[in-house]
């Protein structure tokens, strides 16, 4: 008994459960309000909207899975097997949309279709009469995809260059053509990574929030917004985010089911694949393939945004934009790094003591990456309403603290695996020869692994920073009164008609992004 | 001075070490030796305070490190660790390294202690290098210097020559224990080399499925062994009859009272290696025999053990 006592109960496995119920909390939260639902309340949603929301985000998710399966496995495929012209660029261009958040791709493509964007003007001057509404599902499936691919195409093509030369040239050497090998050999030994890259993709789609709203489709992210800022009713807002947290968890087991019995270990490449030229028709038609997605996905957008952004260039000395950054910087910063803070206790008593349900851990807090941001924000505003009702003072309600709470139960994810990682490559060694020479556990995490780790952690706090700027529904939901950051305001601009204005911040979400995201596509390149 | 007694040590509900019972002198140098998985490691982590033991008492110096309800923290104990990556820390000079542990010093006595233990271990210069810049040997003799500069009461020392070069191995094995006898340490090794172990003790465990099987001077472990399993592991041996003989006892001999066959010889550098064939009390036996010369295919030689 003492044992168990003392492999579970010390100062850091308390506080590392502490911080991981108080990530896990607005999920809870939203089930067990959502499971208190009446009859009538359901039987209403029921009849009003469900349906065809969940129908909706189910053809969203499809469409959106084809797309982005296509483009980022054909990609993928490419640039690992073939040799051409400007390959490294185009390798890195392919991963480039990263750096633009959807709704920012949205915004752009609403204008340029729009009746007085360029597309209708031009056909208007060609004599072309008549107008055709992008508005509408369709654009959005093609805009997501074009946003979320970089997804299957890096996961992909990392998981294609692990295939291993030892089983490529035996299959080669028994007559296999290149077209049989890849299906029949490297597609099916990638299973695996496409289902984990469609399902990051899947869980953007179910979250989307900006692009689905401007091009009027109804989702159960968009649900959560009516029945919480339309019609007030926070009973029917959690029971759909408890739906869309259902769907969150099938996806994810569904996920592990497509893995099970195919995890194929990635051995230490033998030697690297050789690279084929490419070659003629062929060659034209990869060309245009990979030019597909890099100019919808990112030349475009980035070329409209520019073009507009320099255009309102001098708004940025404006006292407005000003107040916008030190705001985004305010919650952005201290939000990351509390989540790095946190992801350093998580993976220490992981890593230090992996006993029982400590190995869980790290998966109970990453929860909140899964799913939807306006999910955690209902939760987290079901969570303070009712503790500022308790308290009979508005204390919590509409605060920073609860921004930047937000932020923390969705983003742990993110500097969790990069913490993680990082205390896996430095082993247990050092940890134990600092322990042994006198040091107690914070002693060796501050002189000796901190210090040791200092890369990782600024990595993951930039990654983390720029996941929190771009996040539209949870800050839409949960910031102060009249506080806007670079998300609500790109979004607010866009909405009110305002879309060159917004250009700016656009750009500075861009701008921030383009650093930190670079960098992990070359890491996950390497 | 380390004493301990009945420790018990169960990983998922595998018995890792069982009942476990020893007591080491201080200034002795002790080798804990067995195949790997036999539970050595473990018995060291135990030691260090790195593992909790399920059952079992170990009292160092009179003070009780674990059992009956008392369990030190491995940063209280005053044992030192040498690791077998040696885990020198990158980011500190080889002196903020070996100065790590003394913090609690005052700057000119630490100082001087680090002084004196580059002295000792033949690197005055190499102070402000950085551990990535050093040898195998040189680290792990900085790892050893860091471990003495806290003055522990007895030192651990897990595979400390595994990753050692083996052309090397013996120079820098030599020049280890030559520290660590020059400053009276007590200490325990964990290896899985019988012939380290018998260069580098004063007494041997060895250990099998997490008991103590034998508990003695490399000379007793080698002449006596208690079981052939230990035989065996020290050297190569020939069986016969349910018995065992060493393999260097045994020699053709022409007045020897065994005839037997020679199957086939084999040149081997030093030595030549033949195998022979005979019967022993009716049973049918197979002798490896260190011989001066090639012998024939089917010759007849009579043999002595």
């Amino acid at each position: 008994m003492e044992l168990i006592v003392n492999a579970y109960i010390n100062r850091w496995t308390i506080q590392t459960y502490v911080w991981v119920l108080t990530l896990l909390l607005p999920a809870l939260v939203v089930i067990g309000y959502a499971l208190g639902a009446e009859g009538e309340t359901l039987r209403h949603l029921k009849e009003t909207v469900l349906t065809h929301t969940v129908l909706n985000t189910l053809y969203l998710i499809a469409g959106t899975a084809t797309v982005a399966s296509i483009l980022g496995i054909g990609s993928a495929y490419l640039t690992t097997f073939y040799t051409f012209r400007f390959e490294k660029t185009i390798a890195l261009l392919l991963a480039m949309p990263f750096v633009i958040p959807a709704y920012i791709i949205g915004f752009v493509y609403g204008d340029l279709f729009g009746f007085f964007g360029p597309v209708h003007l031009m056909l208007r001057d060609w004599g072309v009469k008549g107008y055709f509404d992008v508005l509408n599902f369709y654009s959005v499936v093609l805009i997501l995809g074009f946003a979320l691919y970089p997804y299957v195409y890096l996961i992909v093509k990392a998981s294609f260059s692990k295939s291993r030369s030892s089983l490529l040239y035996p299959a080669l050497n028994l007559g296999a053509g290149k077209f049989r090998l890849f299906w029949k050999l490297i597609l099916p030994l990638s299973r695996p990574a496409i289902a984990g890259a469609l399902t990051l993709v899947i869980m953007e789609c179910i979250s989307e929030y900006g692009t689905v709203k401007y091009y009027g489709v109804d989702t159960l992210s968009t649900a959560i917004f009516t029945a919480w800022f339309g019609l007030e009713d926070p009973q029917s807002a959690a029971y759909i985010a408890s739906i869309a947290t259902a769907l969150v968890l099938f996806v994810l087991l569904a996920e592990k089911f497509a893995r099970s019995g195919a995890t194929y270990k990635s051995e230490k490449l033998l030697s690297k694949i050789p690279k084929e030229p490419l070659k003629g028709f062929f060659a034209l038609g990869a060309y245009l393939f990979m030019a597909v997605p890099i100019m919808f996905g990112f030349l475009i957008p980035l070329a409209w945004i520019l073009y507009y952004g320099v255009e309102y260039l001098s708004n940025v000395m404006s006292e407005e934009f000003l107040g916008v950054m030190l705001n985004t910087f305010i919650v952005s910063g201290s939000s990351a790094a509390l989540i790095v803070a946190g992801a350093l206790l998580i993976g220490y008593t992981a890593r230090n003591f992996p006993y029982g349900i400590n190995r869980y851990l790290s998966k109970a807090a990453s929860l909140g990456y899964a799913l939807p941001g306006a999910v955690i924000a209902v939760g987290i505003v079901i969570l303070t309403t009712s503790y500022d009702n308790f308290v009979g003072v508005n204390i919590l309600s509409g605060t920073m603290a609860v921004l930047i709470f937000g932020y923390v139960a969705r983003f742990s994810a993110v500097a969790i695996n990069t913490v993680e990682g990082s205390f896996e490559r430095l082993g247990l060694s050092v940890n134990k020869a600092s322990r042994s020479l006198g040091q107690s556990h914070i002693q060796t995490l501050w002189r000796i692994e901190v210090p040791l780790m200092k890369r990782s952690l600024i990595f993951a706090y930039a990654l983390v920073f720029v996941d929190t700027i771009k996040e539209l529904p949870l800050t839409l939901i949960l910031r102060p009164f009249n506080y806007e950051t670079l998300a609500t305001k790109t979004y607010e601009m866009a909405e009110s008609q305002m879309v060159y204005e917004s250009s700016i911040y656009a750009l500075s979400i861009i701008f921030i992004s383009i650093i930190p995201i670079t960098l992990t596509i070359m890491k996950t390149e390497h | 001075m380390l004493k301990i007694t009945n420790l018990t040590k169960t990983f998922k509900m595998k018995p890792v070490l069982e009942n476990l019972s020893f007591h080491i002198n201080r200034g002795e140098i002790v080798s804990i030796l067995g195949r790997s998985g036999s539970g050595k490691s473990t018995l060291l982590n135990l030691i260090a305070g790195f593992e909790r033991a399920d059952e079992g008492k170990i009292v160092l110096e009179e003070t009780q490190l674990s059992g009956g309800g008392t369990f030190i923290d491995p940063s209280r104990r005053a044992i030192g660790f040498v690791f077998q990556n040696y885990a020198l820390f990158p980011h500190l000079n080889v002196s903020e390294n070996i100065a790590f542990g003394i913090a609690y010093l005052s700057k000119s006595e630490r100082n001087a202690r680090v002084s004196k233990l580059l002295a000792l271990i033949g690197l005055e210069e190499y102070g402000s290098k950085y551990p990535d810049t050093l040898s195998g040997g040189e680290q792990q003799r900085v790892a050893l210097a860091r471990v003495l500069a806290t003055e522990p009461s007895i030192i651990l020392l897990d595979e400390p020559f595994s990753n050692v070069d083996t052309v090397l191995k013996t120079t820098i094995r030599n020049e280890l224990i030559s520290i660590l006898r020059g400053t009276n340490a007590t200490a325990i090794f964990v290896t899985h080399d019988p012939h380290e172990a018998m260069a580098i003790s004063d007494r041997i465990a060895y250990i099998d499925n997490g008991e103590i099987v034998q508990f003695d001077t490399p000379e007793v472990l080698y002449h006596s062994p208690v079981n052939e399993n230990i035989a065996a592991f020290f050297g190569p041996i020939n069986r016969y009859n349910g018995k065992f003989v060493r393999v260097e006892q045994c020699r053709v001999d022409k007045n020897g009272t065994i005839a037997a066959e020679v199957k086939f010889s084999q040149f081997m550098g030093n030595r030549y290696e033949t195998t022979v064939r005979f019967t022993y009390e009716g049973e049918e036996c197979r002798f490896l025999l260190y011989t001066e010369r090639r012998y024939e295919n089917g010759e007849k030689v009579n043999i002595e053990f």
